[in-house]
């Protein structure tokens, strides 16, 4: 009885959010959703099954009946209803599912196409599964993504990061390409293909396209499918030539983060004619307005509906009611985290901005109701980097520079004069004081635009092609991870529990906890410190907060950072992760910056209270109860040539079993296998190092007796020294730390300029010689320096 | 030094001494075997308690499980309890123990475990383990290779028949790759991100040439035909793979729908049936390992052919 009335959540407006109950013990992660005509909704699962819910709109969410009339399917990431047929986008083939005898159960499973291919990759994802005017179905697919460097997608077997059209006789034909994670498709009214895809390389956001037959969007994995291409890998790094087609939508990556399915809003609602996006990680629906502008499709976006759930799929039914399909596994989102939310819509309208219209000198924004009077108008502009690197901060954020603002004699549309605004950006237009004459407020006051072109200018790319960033992996770049692996080792722990935690639905100022490795769950007076301090850097994490929940951030510096569950700046609700980035100085003694999810929400703000020597960073649970995890710390090491000199050593000299070793260009030694290398050199006391290794196996480097660890498996990871072990995976597989050991009264080892290791020891690098040992493992070296 | 003396002594008494005390006895004889308890007392109870309530002597940041609440990490199933053992939970105090107890003592300290839990309710079938019932059942994914060295095949097909025979197929040219006996699949799939394979549960009773066949079919010119999926149907008693037959410009030569059984009464043996609609005539070859009832050569019209495949021993 609790139970169901809780899980009514009334946002005290016009719309109403509850949830179906699948049968017990039954988790229906939906990854497409159609009706039968008798008003039965299908929706296939992650899971390969295929549930027919009876009754979907019924008042009571309990009275909904389902019926498991299919399993075994290898994912069911789309799903169509044609004329009764079921049809179901599998990741390996586009089936038909067919009822022999009437009982609603399928007996057959026919195929219509397995016409594309597929590596064997986790990640080849295969989406759909929209139908046309003239039955043809579209379906989308992944590009891999393979170890060690994951964040190239590879296209590694046809057709994958390509929209494809199945005819209705299921004949293949390969639409448009450079797709990354295409995981929602839809229909323009017009019967254009529109696809979402998943920010990441190339994809500096989310992005909404309409597709055009032949044209490439942007990710040069599958460059290779084309015609005109030759088949072979693209460079990781480098752009390629081949022109760009641009997106009709740049979703904000504060309101989606990973976006669903698109669907126009044909019913009688507020919405009519618009488009609904569902958005996973935020756990929300998104809507957008399309307009074409000399000949290009451009449009606005805004939030529609927050706090569903990680919505994938969404859907009308024919009462109008928004259905949502709901997964997360292994991706992780707002709960819930399966099963299906309806949106029911109570008949109030809603105060919402309905429409953006792009004019040479700013917008027309029109209104749902009539406004009281002006409306305040504040905007920024900015744009995106398109490169390897995953994801794009927003770059070159200005100011717009509005004139004016006038309301129409009607009161339901406004006139806002911009002086700067200019083709290749997007804008986010915040309204205030908007009120209609019944009082309600503008239910959400923030609009988004993508300006591809300016009525009668040239288009311009809102995604910059930039110089592509230095290859991970090629340098040091500081980062250390203090809650890999063993999650504690590096902290002095108070009351801190390692878990996985999701948002309560039932008691949103909870957690619902369980045994896993996503979150470190802080209580009221909890409280986690590093064993070490640094006097300046970057520190990052994910939190997310209970309802009312508040936490706090020592910084070193003796600044603090407050999170709380307040809705303002980058912050998005209870229940949802955030990424914190914090930057903080020691001089001057300022918190250079605060990013909520990419949103800059302090710049240079001076830190009063002093402290005579760096803090440990802590972090403390002030209220509540709240989740965070994934805490890095960037502090660049100094440059090690100072008061030292490069070791020297002859190749000749090495003594190698069981390894194969190489000098890199560059000088690296590499040192590759199971066994050791043994480099005889001069005597020293002090010696610094950059490193990395790559492989599942672990490595030592012997100077004399001190014997310095460094893995990213097993039990010793990098940094550890002999009777000294670290426990955390401090630095990532592949990636280079520098290393330095001290010895003078006390043996001190710094790891990325962070002295993690301080220790009594009698003298232990002694001897003549270097001994590097490596198992099952690839390890670097460079740049070794002695004192 | 201490240490090393003690240790002189007792290798002194193991060679001459006659009046030993008890515990040296017990260490004389042949290795004994550590009960479950015995294993739990030195490795588990430090943390877990001596009675499985997680208040063991050693203080954890983050307190051990308690064993009486009933719940476990990762399954509680004996196999699931003894992975997290082996493995140990990292990031957490839990250590692995692969390197400090034999397979056997993982297992025996288990059980222990297991019955400090007040109502051990076995999850069966577990959460992704898929089961056939009183219909047939077909299951779609990733296959692992179905012996070493073989490959992972991205497109798989598993029916398993009420029977307990399940039959794995790689779809890509609709080819037979084994057959199994026991459970039907654990859909590893559904867990994580998905997209891992499948875990085919069975026993593998019949490797069809080494679990990686020829083609089957050719036409009369000996020309390779393809074998491409058309449906598969859970209608009746056995599940039924159909395929059509084409030649390399997509002619189709004939249609065939495929259900294997067990021939009556003799389990050792498993027949392969060919219910073949065909447009031309064309040939079968059959597997090295198989007999077939009728000609190779099929005409055109409606005709069966049986492959017989002889089971090993399951047991």
């Amino acid at each position: 009885m609790l139970l169901s009335m809780i899980t009514c959540i009334a946002l005290g407006s016009p719309f109403t959010i509850d949830y179906l109950s699948p049968p017990e013990g039954e988790v229906l992660e939906v990854g497409g959703m159609g009706f039968m005509s008798d008003g039965d909704m299908v929706v296939s699962t992650r899971r390969g099954q295929v549930w027919r819910i009876h009754n979907p709109s019924a008042n009571n969410p309990k009275d909904a009946v389902f019926t498991l009339i299919c399993e075994g399917l290898h994912e069911g990431m789309g799903l169509a209803v044609v004329d009764d047929e079921i049809f179901v986008a599998q990741r390996c083939e586009l089936s038909k599912l067919v009822d022999l005898d009437g009982d609603k159960i399928i007996d057959e499973i026919q195929t219509v196409t397995q016409d594309w291919g597929m590596s064997g990759n986790y990640h080849e994802f295969g989406f759909g599964l929209p139908v046309d005017e003239d039955g043809n179905m579209y379906v989308s697919l992944n590009v891999g993504f393979w170890n060690p460097h994951w964040w190239h997608g590879k296209s590694r077997a046809p057709y994958r990061g390509w929209v494809l059209k199945v005819t209705p006789t299921g004949k293949v034909e390969p639409v448009a390409g450079g797709f990354r994670s295409p995981a929602g498709m839809g229909l323009l009214e017009d019967g254009t293909v529109l696809v979402t895809d998943n920010q990441g390389d190339w994809m500096p956001v989310c992005p909404v396209y309409a597709v055009k037959e032949g044209a490439f969007y942007g990710h040069p994995a599958s460059l290779r499918w084309y015609e005109d291409q030759p088949d072979v890998e693209p460079s990781d790094t480098q752009p390629p030539t081949v022109k760009r087609e641009h997106p009709v939508l740049w979703l904000p990556y504060q309101w989606s983060r990973s976006t669903g399915n698109i669907i126009l809003d044909t019913t009688d609602g507020p919405f009519r004619g618009q488009y609904m996006i569902a958005e996973l990680t935020n756990g929300q629906i998104l809507r957008a307005s399309f307009e074409t502008i000399d000949g290009i499709l451009q449009g606005a976006c805004w939030l529609a509906h927050k706090r569903v759930g990680s919505a994938y799929h969404i859907e009308y039914g024919s009462d109008g009611t928004l259905y949502a399909g709901i997964t997360n596994r292994g991706w992780g989102g707002l709960a819930p985290g399966s099963g299906i939310a309806r949106v029911i819509y109570n008949g109030d309208p809603p105060l919402e901005m309905t429409n953006g219209h792009l004019l040479t000198d700013g917008f027309v924004i029109t209104f749902s109701k009539p406004l009281t009077s002006t409306p305040t108008v504040t905007g920024e502009k900015y744009d995106y980097n398109w490169w390897w690197e995953y994801g794009s901060p927003i770059q070159n954020l200005e100011t717009l520079q509005v004139n004016s603002v006038t309301l129409s004699d009607d009161g339901r549309s406004a006139h806002v004069s911009i002086d700067n605004l200019e083709a290749g950006t997007c804008v986010m237009l915040k309204i205030e004081n908007a009120t209609s004459h019944d009082g309600s407020a503008l239910r959400h006051n923030e609009m988004s635009y993508t300006i591809n072109k300016m009525p009668g200018g040239d288009l311009a790319y809102v995604a910059k092609q930039v110089a592509p960033p230095i290859e991970r992996g090629e340098h040091v770049e500081g980062w250390m991870y203090l809650t890999w692996a063993d999650a504690f080792d590096v902290w002095t722990n108070d009351g801190v529990i390692a878990c996985n935690a999701e948002l309560d639905i039932d008691n949103p100022t909870k957690f619902v906890i369980s045994d896993g490795p996503n979150a470190l769950v802080a209580r009221s007076g909890n409280s986690m410190k590093t064993k070490f301090v640094v006097d300046a850097g970057t520190v990052k994490l994910k939190y997310m907060l209970a309802k009312n929940a508040a936490a706090e951030i020592q910084l070193p510096n003796g600044g603090v950072v407050a999170l709380t569950d307040d809705d303002q700046n980058g912050y998005l609700g209870s229940g949802i992760w955030h990424e914190l980035e914090v930057k903080f100085d020691d001089n001057p003694r300022v918190i250079s910056s605060v990013e909520v999810n990419s949103v800059r929400v302090a710049s240079d703000v001076a830190v009063n209270n002093r402290v005579a020597t760096p803090l440990p960073i802590e972090i403390r649970g002030i209220k509540g109860e709240v989740a965070f995890g994934d805490v890095r710390l960037q502090h660049l090491p100094t440059e090690l040539t100072r008061e030292w000199k490069q070791l020297r050593y002859d190749e000749n000299d090495f003594v190698a079993t069981g390894v194969s070793w190489q000098i890199a260009d560059a000088g690296d030694l590499i040192v590759d296998g199971s066994g050791s290398i043994t480099i005889p050199v001069q005597p020293f006391s002090a010696v610094g190092f950059d490193t990395k290794i790559y492989g599942n196996g672990t490595a030592t480097i012997a100077f004399g007796n001190l014997v310095v660890d460094v893995a990213t498996h097993g039990k010793n990871k990098t940094g550890g020294i002999t009777g000294h072990p670290i426990n955390a995976n401090l630095v990532g597989k592949n990636e280079w730390c520098t290393i330095e050991v001290i010895e003078d009264s006390q043996t001190s080892v710094f790891l990325n300029g962070i002295k993690i290791i301080t220790t009594d020891t009698d003298r232990s690098i002694v001897g003549s010689e270097i001994v590097i040992s490596v198992q099952d493992a690839t390890l670097h070296l460079r740049r070794v320096f002695v004192k | 030094m201490q240490y090393k003396i003690i240790l002189l002594i007792c290798s002194t008494c193991f060679l001459g001494c006659s009046e030993q005390p008890k515990e040296q006895a017990v260490a004389q004889e042949e290795p004994t075997i550590q009960t479950g308890e015995e294993i739990y007392l030195m490795y588990c109870a430090s943390c877990h308690g001596q009675t499985g309530d997680g208040k063991g002597l050693i203080e954890l940041d983050r307190p051990a499980r308690s064993f009486i609440d009933g719940g476990f990490s990762f399954g509680n199933t004996v196999e699931a309890i003894a992975k997290t053992t082996r493995s140990g939970i990292p990031g957490t105090p839990m250590p692995p123990f692969v390197d400090v107890l034999t397979s056997e003592e993982i297992i025996r300290v288990v059980q222990h475990v297991r019955q400090f839990a007040p109502t051990m309710k076995e999850v069966l079938p577990n959460e992704t383990e898929m089961v056939v019932k009183e219909r047939p059942a077909v299951a779609r994914g990733m296959i692992p290779p179905i012996q070493d060295g073989l490959q992972l095949h991205p497109r798989g097909l598993l029916v398993g028949n009420p029977d307990g025979l399940s039959y794995e197929y790689r779809v890509d040219d609709v080819r037979l790759l084994g057959i199994r006996q026991g459970k039907f699949v654990e859909r590893t799939d559904w867990t994580g991100r998905g997209g891992s394979p499948l875990k085919p549960l069975g026993i593998v009773v019949v490797l069809v040439e080494n679990g990686n066949p020829n083609g089957m079919f050719q036409s009369k010119d000996g020309e390779p035909l393809h074998a491409k999926l058309k449906s598969t149907n859970v209608s009746t008693a056995l599940g039924i793979v159909q395929y059509d037959l084409l030649d390399d410009e997509g002619k189709i030569y004939a249609t065939v729908a495929e259900t294997c059984k067990p021939t009556t009464g003799v389990r050792a043996l498993i027949e392969q049936q060919l219910l073949i609609h065909a447009q031309k005539p064309f040939l079968i070859t059959i597997p090295t390992t198989a007999t077939m009832d009728d000609a190779s050569a099929v005409p055109a019209g409606k005709h069966t052919r049986t492959i017989i495949h002889a089971a090993r021993e399951s047991n």
